[in-house]
């Protein structure tokens, strides 16, 4: 028969403070007593508990803490054109090499007398003396960063140091018949927030989705900077639709891929196709992401009642360009 | 602020002490002292992450070095290089999760973006929450706070005057309470245990 454990030895086996005899009679005991592993997993259970209240004190004395040395930040601000990122900084030291090699090739070109062209090479396409040697700026970053590929050739503004702002091109959009298939502008009437909380007027997010349909994109983005983590998921579905209408395509399909970690989501699904209309306003340099995505609704059932047409329509148009 | 302590012996004297507010004033000094951010960031980058990313790893491996007081070693490695290991680990454990699904130029994406927190670091963080939340369903405000009192190692007395109790033994008997009614969740909920012990 086992014997009887108590709390207190369930600690002292969790705490490895039995004696190997005892802890072997322990552990016998709990391969028959499933009233035992149950309270064994409740003490552990307890532990986890009591460490995460921890962590969410130490992560409010963290905030707090930031909060009171605004004026004594870990690192010292960059300058505003440098948007703050050390990839931005890395980037801007990259051009340096280069500035005085495009100004020189600048010059020579001016002085240049244009002359029938009678070999293959442009002006332009001239190299300077160091190009073999010296990266350019989009080699040394295709180097550092191959995956973030998309982003950056999708990123008109990506210019050493400025923030991913993608503008409108100006030329005509060889992809706009795609993006006009693929987007699908979300319900934010107010009866489908999710999320579980009951909103008031006053309410962050209440505030951010009028101002989403009021098209003021700009001053709705700035309320759904701060995100309010018990309420995640439907600022992050916000957001990513807000971010989406001015035109910051790469972050609202971050914003939409976030998604896919939520263990719970009925959004799931509208998500992923969110990151499909992100992906093809970055094309084409999101190309193969895109085909991946669409390669994913085609073949899993889940999409078989949602995208699944639109996402084999995309695939066909996405072939013909 | 200004620095109290001047080597890792110290430091952990404070931390390991008994006293919440030596405790307290280490974390901090941990926090605010840029060498350990230094440090942490120093491993973040040098996996190509991102300033934000390092903020965000660094808070949570100083909340894991928390936990980690009674096996963590000062002759082994100093208390910066340690936390900085822990969060070069959790970074890549993030990153490796990431890669799965070609992540890493979402990464690139977010950092571009300057002031947005990671999306990932905010999930994890919501989830844990979400999970705390459940646990402590019944608990109510006051069991919430003596169970966090106790769990950063404050002393009855101190819980009785940060509670308004007369003395420390009516701390010590509520605090008893909270325990078990805690730990009788815990069991009569083997679901919620169960999801604690298997995602964290």
């Amino acid at each position: 028969m086992n014997p009887v454990y108590d709390f207190d030895d369930i600690e002292d086996y969790l705490a490895n403070r039995m004696t190997a005899p005892d802890r072997t009679a322990f552990e016998q005991a709990l391969q028959t007593d499933a009233d035992l592993v149950q309270r064994v997993n409740a003490l552990r259970a307890e532990e986890k508990v009591l460490q995460l209240l921890e962590e969410e004190h130490w992560l409010g004395r963290f905030a707090e803490w930031d909060k009171a040395s605004e004026s004594q930040k870990k690192t010292t601000p960059p300058p505003p054109d440098l948007a703050g990122s050390t990839l931005s900084k890395i980037r801007l030291r990259q051009w340096w090499p280069v500035i005085p090699v495009a100004l020189l090739a600048l010059v020579v070109w001016k002085n240049i007398p244009e002359k029938p062209s009678n070999n293959n090479n442009s002006p332009t396409s001239v190299p300077a003396p160091e190009d073999k040697d010296t990266p350019t700026p989009q080699d040394t970053a295709a180097q550092q960063r191959p995956i973030a590929a998309h982003a950056t050739e999708a990123a008109p503004a990506d210019k050493p140091g400025t923030v991913l702002q993608p503008v409108a091109p100006k030329n005509r959009d060889p992809y706009a018949d795609l993006a006009k298939i693929a987007f699908r502008e979300a319900n934010f009437d107010g009866t489908t927030s999710g999320g579980g909380r009951e909103e008031t007027s006053a309410d962050v997010y209440t505030e951010a989705r009028r101002f989403y349909r009021a098209k003021k994109y700009d001053k709705a983005l700035s309320l759904l900077e701060n995100i309010d983590k018990t309420q995640l998921q439907k600022y992050l579905y916000l957001r990513a639709y807000t971010c989406y209408h001015l035109q910051q395509y790469a972050r609202a399909e971050q914003d939409f891929y976030a998604f896919r970690k939520f263990t719970t989501s009925n959004r799931k699904i509208d998500a992923v196709w969110g990151e499909v209309f992100c992906l093809v306003k970055q094309l084409p340099a999101s190309r193969k992401r895109l085909e991946e995505v669409l390669a994913e609704i085609t073949s899993d059932p889940i999409y078989a009642k949602s995208y699944r047409k639109d996402a084999i329509r995309l695939q066909q148009k996405l072939r013909q360009k | 602020m200004r620095n109290q302590f001047t080597n890792d012996q110290e430091i952990l004297e404070a931390l390991r002490s008994g006293d919440f507010r030596q405790r307290e004033a280490a974390v901090k000094h941990l926090y605010t002292e840029p060498k350990f951010f230094a440090a942490a960031k120093k491993q973040i980058v040098n996996y190509h992450g991102t300033e934000e990313d390092a903020n965000d790893m660094f808070a949570e491996a100083l909340v894991t070095f928390l936990n980690q007081l009674d096996i963590y070693d000062v002759h082994q490695s100093s208390v910066s290089t340690y936390i900085a290991n822990i969060a070069k680990n959790k970074y890549c454990t993030l990153r490796r999760g990431q890669e799965r699904r070609e992540n890493r130029e979402k990464i690139f994406n977010y950092l571009q973006m300057g002031e947005a927190p990671s999306p990932e670091i905010e999930m994890l963080r919501a989830e844990k929450r979400e999970l705390l939340d459940k646990a402590m369903a019944k608990m109510g405000e006051k069991c919430h706070k003596l169970l966090t009192f106790f769990q950063l190692g404050h002393k009855n007395e101190e819980i009785a005057i940060e509670m308004g109790y007369k003395n420390a033994n009516v701390a010590k008997t509520e605090l008893q309470t909270c325990k078990d009614k805690l730990r009788l969740h815990m069991t009569q909920r083997p679901d919620i245990a169960d999801e604690l012990n298997k995602r964290l």
